[in-house]
């Protein structure tokens, strides 16, 4: 079976959000103009040429994961460093840019990590998280106007607790894949994804809950902007051999004059679950909603404000996380210029 | 027609008595009865040719069957079905199969061995206490048809499929295959090849069908198919119930089903359309459903998904004029290395449309539960509203239950939701329960029934008593219930 065959058509109605033949055609292009990007420097951490262990994707079947595999990408190992704060830059330059970057957490103290990348080049990233018990990790993602690209993360958790948090904003076509695994222990990841600027973001997750008392619950915000398309999907899956595994997979949208698109699929394989459950939903504020809260002293401002950051907050369990998420929440809406 | 007065039932189906808590749930042992004519061999050209010459139909039609065998051929089979490695088509040799026996208005002028199997089915009761008209297709034909005066006073036109090509050409030519083409998919293509056997039913503008009217499919043999197709059309203003039994023997191979329901609901029109699907447990059942709903039209399906090996159907409405609305309560026992692949589909492509959808789904001893929905609201549409909401239960560690949900919003101003859980038979409730006086059957009994109480009430009467009887039978072991 070609890759092209494996990918298409495992949904009666599934769409290429990002059309994966339009996507070949942007990397068969930038390979052909031969400009390379410029690299890539950390502030606050410290970096490495090669991984510690032989680079790899869990699940890596889609077309962009193995066109990413055929790009002979260059492996980095960020170290976080003592401080809270790292900042990766990536200079994609105008041309291909193909990395792994490994991200090592091993204390439990929350780390901030912020890939800025520059550049209007198509990037094809994978991302490698190896953490330590009780880590706690907020990822910035910031992608400007620029060719399609893609970004794979990738993070197992076998015998410790974590939580972590991503806030992507991206003005071009970006495909993401996340692997997910969890192994008899308690993982919490909150996706607040905001698409600007007409632009296409399709975010596919798979996920697996395996092992004894399990704990993977994943939450995603989609923020839909000027025309923009988000789509949030993936599996989450209870292993047959789990025990009470718990599993949450719920989405939620916000739609300012952009579509959303929300796939969350779960399969249990199990009658042992303590919790599986998913939902989506898109978010409307009602006049009433609004009234309530005015009539309680806040302005029309501060009630969205509420209203929305309380979005970003759900599912989030650890304060330094969700205090992080909101007031980065809040600085994008500022920036969209909302509430009014 | 019973009426009846509890408390807590709701919707379309209040005070109203179906009268199918006849309906046997239990396997029929095998049947035996003369036929006539079968058309035997692979899905070609020539074979569809051969069905379109023995039904004598019009040269539309057949060039129909065509166009949808060219797009079938062309067709990739769907990937996504879960059993789709286990289905070989050239396995299913006899595609048209014609009983020994003509066409009745009567029971009694139906031969013996025939009227036996109806009279084991309960439908000759069913029709005389309950129905203002019935069909019934054996195999790939209609071979019973009942319009009782009431039905024809009203104008409605109830006939088999096959006759109304003939004898309402434009009103077939209007709406066949516009609802559910057959490039839509593999399935609906063979369908389109293939179909025989079904009903048509015209109300007419403004006219309220208060008794239901009913068609009844059996699949008599192994290793057939059947392509039954029901066009349903009702006026402006108009309100029909109608409820599709599907049954068949005990097989010791497999048999297929590949049926097809098109509903168009006209401006301020009401359907509600109900299944009861009890297919033995060797036939692979596919049923393409879907409806049209015009401006202030609403449209229900309840289907209730029972027996059968594979089951693959999502009945599904596009809303598509103002302010229409649609309501699918799908309820679906998987039990014993069934697959039930069930779901719900709508497309919201007007302003202030609302849809509903409710799925409860029971599985036990290596079944399968499958909810595979989709809910898009398209540019435009403007104000609409959805909800789904979706349950399993499992009872063992050897099922499986897995909730396919897509959301599609191409619209900003639209309010949509949908929530979906498994749980899994709470041994601290059986526990609660126990150490209140109830023995363990009876606690797992109240459970199971406490699970599927809030669907049940939205069904008519018998049919919730008749679902309960199932799961009588279906899960006694864990139990008894009831």
């Amino acid at each position: 079976m070609s890759v092209e065959e494996g990918f298409i058509g495992d949904s009666p109605t599934i769409k290429h959000y990002i059309e994966p033949r339009e996507y070949l055609k942007d990397v068969e292009e930038s390979r052909r103009e031969g400009l390379a990007g410029g690299g890539v420097s950390v502030a606050g951490g410290v970096v490495s040429g090669e991984a510690g262990s032989a680079w790899h994707a869990p699940g890596c079947s889609s077309i962009y994961c193995q066109v990413h595999k055929t790009l002979d990408p260059e492996t980095l190992v960020v170290d976080a460093g003592p401080g809270p704060h790292t900042r990766v830059d990536i200079d994609v330059g105008e041309g291909l840019l193909p990395l792994n970057l490994e991200l090592s957490l091993l204390d439990p103290s929350l780390r901030v990590v912020e890939f800025n990348v520059k550049g209007s080049g198509l990037l094809s990233a994978w991302v490698r998280i190896r953490g330590g018990s009780g880590r706690r990790l907020v990822l910035k993602l910031n992608l400007p106007k620029g060719r399609t690209s893609y970004i794979g993360v990738s993070e197992e958790c076998g015998g410790y607790s974590g939580e972590r948090a991503v806030i992507l904003e991206s003005s071009r076509a970006l495909r993401v894949e996340e692997f997910i695994r969890v192994e008899s222990s308690s993982f919490r990841v909150k996706n607040i994804v905001v698409a600007e600027n007409g632009s296409k973001l399709d975010w596919e997750t798979w996920g697996t809950a395996a092992g004894d008392s399990p704990l993977l619950h994943l939450h995603g915000l989609a923020v839909s902007t000027g025309g923009s398309t988000t789509a949030l999907r993936g599996v989450i899956s209870i292993h047959k051999n789990s025990r009470r595994g718990s599993v949450v997979y719920g989405l939620d949208s916000i739609q300012l004059d952009g579509r959303s698109l929300m796939q969350p699929k779960l399969e249990v394989y199990t009658s042992e679950v303590k919790e599986a459950r998913h939902y989506a939903r898109n978010v409307r504020f009602t006049a009433d909603q609004l009234f309530y809260l005015s009539s309680r002293g806040l302005s029309t401002r501060e009630a969205y404000f509420l209203l929305l950051t309380g979005l970003a907050k759900t599912g989030v369990e650890d304060p330094e996380v969700s205090s992080l998420l909101e007031h980065a929440f809040k600085q994008i809406l500022l920036k969209l210029g909302l509430p009014g | 027609m019973k009426r009846f007065r509890e408390r807590g039932t709701t919707g379309w189906c209040e005070g109203v008595s179906l009268g199918i808590e006849n309906l046997p749930f239990e396997e029929l042992p095998e049947v035996s009865y003369r036929h006539r004519l079968e058309i035997t061999g692979k899905v070609s050209r020539s074979l569809v040719e051969e069905i379109s010459r023995v039904k004598k139909e019009p040269e539309w039609m057949r060039n129909l069957r065509l166009r949808a065998l060219e797009f079938f051929e062309k067709a990739r089979i769907p990937q996504w079905i879960p059993f789709i490695e286990k289905i070989d088509l050239d396995e299913i040799t006899s595609l048209y199969v014609k009983p020994d026996v003509e066409k009745a208005e009567k029971w009694e002028d139906l031969p013996e061995e025939i009227r036996r199997i109806y009279e084991k089915l309960k439908l000759p009761e069913s029709y005389a206490k309950y129905l203002a008209g019935l069909t019934s297709v054996l195999d790939s034909e209609s071979v019973f048809i009942g319009v009782k005066d009431y039905l024809r006073k009203l104008g409605v036109v109830m006939i088999p499929m096959e006759e109304a090509v003939v004898k309402y050409p434009d009103l077939v030519r209007e709406y066949f295959s516009r609802v559910f083409p057959y490039t839509d998919h593999k399935f609906a293509a063979l369908h389109y090849a293939l179909w025989s056997g079904g009903v048509l039913v015209y109300v007419p503008r403004n006219v309220k069908v208060a008794y239901p009217v009913e068609a009844f499919f059996f699949v008599g043999r192994e290793m057939e198919g059947q392509f039954e197709h029901s066009l349903i059309v009702a006026d402006e203003g108009s309100e029909i119930v109608f409820i599709e039994g599907c049954a068949a023997p005990r097989l010791m191979r497999e048999s297929f089903h590949d049926g097809m329901v098109e509903i168009y609901a006209h401006k301020a029109s009401k359907v509600s359309f109900i299944t009861v699907q009890n297919w033995s447990r060797n036939i692979v059942n596919f049923n393409n459903k879907r409806a049209i709903a015009e401006e202030g039209a609403t449209v229900d399906w309840v289907e209730g998904s029972i027996g059968s090996k594979f089951t693959v159907t999502y009945p599904s409405t596009i809303l598509r004029g103002e302010g229409s609305n649609t309501t699918s309560t799908v309820m679906s026992i998987s039990r014993g290395g069934v697959v039930k692949d069930t779901g719900s589909k709508v497309i919201h492509a007007a302003p202030r449309t609302t849809s509903r959808v409710t799925s409860k789904s029971i599985v036990a001893d290596g079944g399968v539960s499958i909810y595979r929905g989709l809910v898009q609201v398209n540019k435009g549409a403007k104000g609409s509203a959805s909800y789904v909401e979706c349950e399993s239960l499992i009872l063992d560690e050897k099922s499986q239950s897995h909730t396919y949900p897509i959301v599609h919003l191409l619209d900003d101003d639209a309010n949509v939701g949908h929530e979906a859980s498994t749980v899994k038979l709470d041994e601290d409730q059986v526990f609660y329960l126990t150490s209140r006086g109830l023995r363990r059957n009876e606690a797992v009994s109240l459970i199971i029934h406490g699970f599927i109480r809030d669907v049940l009430k939205k069904l008519p009467f018998e049919f919730a008593v008749m679902m309960t009887r199932v799961l009588d039978a279906e899960f006694g072991e864990y139990g008894g219930v009831g």
